[in-house]
């Protein structure tokens, strides 16, 4: 390629932004000159490590294939939650297979049962399939309830009325319940719409709550108060975390801080509002051909923020495990500070507040590592190659 | 602007103009440009427009087709975009939009790539295509079946209807 200067003398081209050793050096950067493989390919460190751009360890030369390696500072901190990351994936994987099997298997289980049923009544008189069906006048479940009214209308001894709205009086043992959708409203929750959340979450609370205690007391006062604590730091976390984060991320993503252009963005950003920990999914792993589809969003400074797949699952993850968590944390929290406890006597508002302590935990911890992401690029060296040369 | 992508553009350019001189200069001057790319204004080095000529031999023989190319501000690190702007009739470009896929233009970019390097990959892609992942999927399916002849006389019609002007 015309180019690419022949090596004259000891003149040196770098292969990512073609200057020679002539040139002034990238700006904002070292100039150091770097041959990280075997072939006679030089490189400015700096392009180096933009063309790497990732936390990824290692790239091959495009020419002669050698692994670039790069060496940077190891943290446990972004170790830990890198395996955070991986074991929340494989969680959702297996989980998500589990709740599939077990479906399958509980649909296949209740047509056979029904099909039994159907057979043994067909066959049978109706006390004898009672007898079969291990089933008596005084039992609870729905098909007890159905048959035991089936029964006394068989009997005579009621109308068909009476039985048809007693076997729908037996209903509420098979309807629906709000129980089932707290996993479907936490992981909704995620979502990034503030009133839809708030009203969706009372909602639920106000039902969960009215069974336990019909009065108003303390813990019904921070449930309703929940919406807003969670908008309060939701708009706090955004207004003053977020754009720090970013930035850290952004020089984590590039080497080269001249390259950074620092942009108002925080207001634009799709930001993801939950009620988990988690809120802003600013990754730092990101993998380099994420980097390429986002060739558009790279300028525009919100590369950081991606929904990737990995991403969704621990959301997901994070959102379902939110609940125990927050339990843990109260729990722990009675027993490190048994005062506390005997001033709180409702789990329920120790789980509460042991949930609000998991979700700054975690933001804490997000920002540091976003804070090391930083710092780790801006430790990141290129190695140059040992091995001898062709 | 990110100054990178520009000071390595500026480089190319006057690689570029540097070869072009060298060109005109010598007996090498009557070999017809197989490529020849420039920006459309010095003062906006992130567009440019460049011809591509039909490998000699092949069905592509005596076209000429206008391309552009749009540089991304991430330049070298991301891959410049190429459009074929006269219509051409290939397995891996958009018939109306002149898209053109080819994997060195996509996810097998490295920075050692330059614009000129990659227009002459697309004319190799030209008399290789790769029916594997076509834009234009009739042309795909005449070479899939291994019709070779219609293939060429297929391609051979829109050269001569479209891209021979420039001759």
């Amino acid at each position: 390629m015309s180019e690419v200067v022949p090596p004259q003398s000891d003149t040196r081209t770098c292969w990512i932004c073609l200057g020679t050793s002539n040139d002034p050096p990238p700006v904002g950067s070292t100039s150091d000159w770097r041959r990280p493989c075997k072939c006679n390919l030089t490189a400015h460190e700096s392009c180096l490590l933009d063309w790497i751009t990732t936390s990824k360890d290692e790239l091959p030369c495009p020419q002669c294939g050698t692994m670039i390696r790069v060496s940077q500072s190891r943290s446990l901190s972004l170790r830990l939650r890198r395996a955070l990351e991986r074991l929340a994936t494989r969680t959702a994987n297996s989980a998500f297979i589990l709740a599939i099997v077990a479906g399958a298997m509980s649909a296949t289980y209740t047509a056979l049962y029904v099909h039994g049923m159907v057979s043994v009544f067909c066959v049978c008189s109706l006390e004898d399939s009672l007898k079969i069906l291990g089933w008596s006048k005084d039992s609870q479940s729905l098909e007890e309830v159905m048959y035991s009214k089936l029964l006394a209308y068989h009997d005579h001894n009621i109308s068909w009325q009476k039985a048809v709205d007693g076997i729908f009086s037996g209903w509420w043992l098979h309807r629906p319940s709000p129980v089932a959708a707290i996993p479907l409203i936490l992981v909704l929750s995620r979502r990034n719409s503030v009133p839809a959340n708030a009203a969706v979450n009372t909602a639920l609370a106000i039902t969960l709550r009215r069974k336990v205690s019909p009065g108003l007391n303390i813990a019904d006062t921070i449930i309703y108060a929940f919406p807003v604590l969670r908008i309060l730091h939701g708009a706090l976390y955004r207004r003053y975390i977020v754009p720090q984060r970013l930035k850290w991320e952004r020089e984590a993503q590039s080497a080269n801080a001249a390259l950074v252009e620092p942009e108002p963005i925080a207001d634009e950003l799709p930001l993801e509002d939950g009620v988990g920990p988690q809120q802003v999914q600013v990754d730092g792993e990101m993998q380099p051909n994420l980097v390429v589809e986002l060739n558009g969003n790279l300028r525009r400074g919100n590369l950081g923020v991606i929904v990737n797949n990995q991403n969704i699952t621990t959301n997901l993850i994070g959102a379902l495990v939110y609940p125990a968590l927050s339990g843990l944390v109260g729990d722990l929290l009675a027993k490190i500070f048994p005062k506390l406890s005997k001033r709180i006597q409702d789990r329920l508002v120790r789980s509460l507040i042991g949930g609000c302590l998991v979700v700054l935990l975690k933001d804490v911890f997000d920002t540091y590592c976003s804070y090391l992401l930083s710092r780790r690029a801006r430790t990141r060296r290129i190695v140059d190659y040992t091995g001898s040369r062709p | 602007m990110s100054s990178a992508s520009l000071r390595r553009l500026l480089k190319e350019y006057s690689a570029l103009k540097k070869e072009n001189l060298l060109l005109a200069s010598s007996a090498l001057a009557n070999l017809s440009h197989e490529v020849s790319i420039s920006p459309v204004s010095e003062e906006d080095l992130y567009y440019w427009t460049g011809i591509i000529a039909g490998v000699a031999g092949g069905p592509y023989e005596g076209g000429c087709w206008k391309i552009e190319i749009k540089i991304p501000n991430t330049y070298p690190l991301h891959p410049p975009e190429i459009r074929f702007i006269t219509p051409i009739c290939h397995p891996n470009i958009h018939f109306k939009t002149g898209e053109v896929c080819l994997d060195v233009l996509k996810s097998q970019w490295t920075a050692a790539w330059t614009l000129m390097s990659a227009c002459i990959a697309v004319r190799a892609l030209l008399s290789d295509p790769a029916i594997d992942s076509p834009l234009n999927i009739d042309a795909a399916n005449i070479l899939r079946c291994g019709d070779t002849t219609g293939y060429d006389s297929l391609v051979r019609y829109f050269t001569n209807k479209y891209a021979k002007l420039c001759r």
